[in-house]
Order: C-alpha cells, then sequence, then structure tokens
C-alpha cells in the first residue's frame, strides 16, 4: 500500500462486539472491573444495561487498522488516544484514519474509532513501514 | 469530599514480570478481532497488557491506592503506546512503574474525578527497553 498526505486509511468494521470476548479479555487482564461482564453493575453505577467493553479492546481495534494498512513488517511505534465514550457489547463499530505526515518509512496518522457518528475513540498514531514498502 | 490523592505523585510501583504463553496470545488476538497469522509475536496491545499484569500490583491493588476499587467502574481515560521493538511469546519482560499525576476534576453536572496518570517501562530482561505506557484511569467520585 502506498501512502499520502490526506489519505484515508482503509476502514475496519467490528460487526458486533462481542460480552463473550470481553470475558476472556477479562480474564488474559485479571481486570476485575464488572461492567465488563456484568449487567447488573452497569446498571447500578448508572451507566446503562450492556456490558461495556474494555478500553483497551476498543484502541485494539484502531491498532488492527493501522496493521492492516501498514501491512506485514510494519511497526505500530506510537499510539496516543483519548476514550471518549464507552462501547457497549453488540455496539457496531467502525475504525478508521487519515494521513497526516510521511517522513521516510515513517507514517503518522489521526485515527478514531466510531459508533456511527459518534466518536469514541480519537487520537494520533505512527507506522514505521519496512524499508521495502515506501 | 473524598481524599486527595496528590501527595503519591512520584510513589514508585514495585518492579513487576510479565511473560506470555502462546495460547495466551491466541486468546488475546481472538478477543481483540486481530488477526492470527503469527501468534508468537505479540500483538502491540501486549504493551499495555503487560504493564497492567506485570506492573508488581494488581489492578485491584492500583485502584485501593486511590481509594476505589473494581466495583466502583474505574475507567481509561486516555493512553499512550510507544514501541521500540516487537514483543514475543515465551519471553521474559520487566515492568517498572510510577504514578506521573494526579488531578481533581470538578464539573457542574458531572461527578468529580480524579485522574491519575500511571507511566510504564517495558524492558526485555531487565535491560533493553521494549516500550512505554502512558494511562489515564478515571475514578468518578461523586454526583454533583
Amino acid at each position: 500500500m502506498s501512502f499520502s498526505v490526506g489519505q484515508a486509511l482503509p476502514v475496519l468494521e467490528i460487526a458486533s462486539v462481542s460480552v463473550e470476548k470481553m470475558k476472556v479479555m477479562a480474564l488474559l487482564l485479571d481486570d476485575p472491573n464488572p461492567i465488563h461482564f456484568d449487567p447488573q453493575a452497569v446498571q447500578s453505577l448508572g451507566l446503562g444495561n450492556r456490558p461495556i467493553n474494555q478500553g483497551p479492546n476498543s484502541l485494539a481495534y484502531v491498532i488492527n487498522m493501522l496493521m492492516a494498512a501498514g501491512g506485514e513488517g510494519a511497526l505500530i511505534t506510537r499510539t496516543s488516544v483519548r476514550f471518549m465514550a464507552n462501547v457497549f457489547a453488540r455496539d457496531r463499530l467502525h475504525a478508521g484514519g487519515t494521513v497526516t505526515r510521511i517522513d521516510g518509512n515513517t507514517i503518522t496518522c489521526d485515527v478514531w474509532l466510531k459508533r456511527g457518528d459518534d466518536v469514541i475513540v480519537q487520537g494520533n498514531a505512527t507506522i514505521a513501514l519496512p524499508p521495502e514498502a515506501t | 469530599m473524598t481524599a486527595s490523592y496528590e501527595n503519591l505523585i512520584g510513589y514508585t510501583l514495585p518492579v513487576g514480570s510479565y511473560r506470555v504463553a502462546l495460547h495466551e496470545s491466541w486468546l488475546a488476538n481472538d478477543a481483540m478481532y486481530a488477526a492470527q497469522s503469527d501468534v508468537t509475536t505479540l500483538h502491540p496491545m501486549f504493551l499495555y497488557f503487560a504493564a497492567i499484569r506485570g506492573m508488581g500490583l494488581t489492578l485491584e491493588e492500583l485502584f485501593a491506592l486511590f481509594g476505589a476499587s473494581a466495583s466502583d467502574g474505574p475507567m481509561l481515560g486516555e493512553t499512550e503506546i510507544s514501541q521500540e521493538r516487537s514483543m514475543h511469546v515465551d519471553t521474559a519482560y520487566t515492568v517498572h512503574g510510577k504514578i506521573a499525576d494526579v488531578q481533581r476534576k470538578h464539573g457542574a453536572r458531572v461527578a468529580t474525578m480524579d485522574l491519575v496518570t500511571v507511566d510504564f517501562e517495558i524492558r526485555l530482561g531487565d535491560s533493553e527497553p521494549v516500550g512505554r505506557v502512558g494511562s489515564v484511569f478515571v475514578f468518578r467520585r461523586q454526583r454533583s
């Protein structure tokens, strides 16, 4: 894939966020926060009625999009994001970005994760491409 | 009003260690909807996982430093991940962490919150830097 400033990166879709995957992540992270697996805990905190995705899971979707754009051998050297809203079980999401700078083999992008028009995650990232990619 | 935790700025977390088995890499990729093309090389999010699992405290112990528990529903507000080299399965990493900042935020329509920034450095063994993670945890204190 070649890159140019202003170029939109290919959008990645998560068709439906699975609560079962949140449960696996809770175990892998040893994360005791019940909002990721217990709908009653979410309700009692006034945060809705569906389990809430781990922030790192939501960020992972953005990084997956960047890895797909960078191709084999690319390294995501920096990712900086803010979490603007919660992702709930069964949400449909899209991750994307725009190239803002190219410096040799290094591509800098604005990145986002959206639910419809709502921005869930927003920030920027840098991809180091393998030398043969440019 | 809840206690102030600014005195914890600069607090160094116990040094911890982290190692990932092959099946954990596969399961994490599956949980993140990531490709399974090379599960021996860890997904970039494993820098964050190394910070959380290897910081020398459990998450519950970290929350307790700030008078909170997992049942309070603390959130991740921001994070920055910098990676110098790839991480791999069955490799020993060391995690160094410290409390970098504590800020109390008051809003007219939202709960009072403490924003706690924790900085981590992940090293191969205990020498070569692999990457850094900075995370801002959000602790809701009360409804105004």
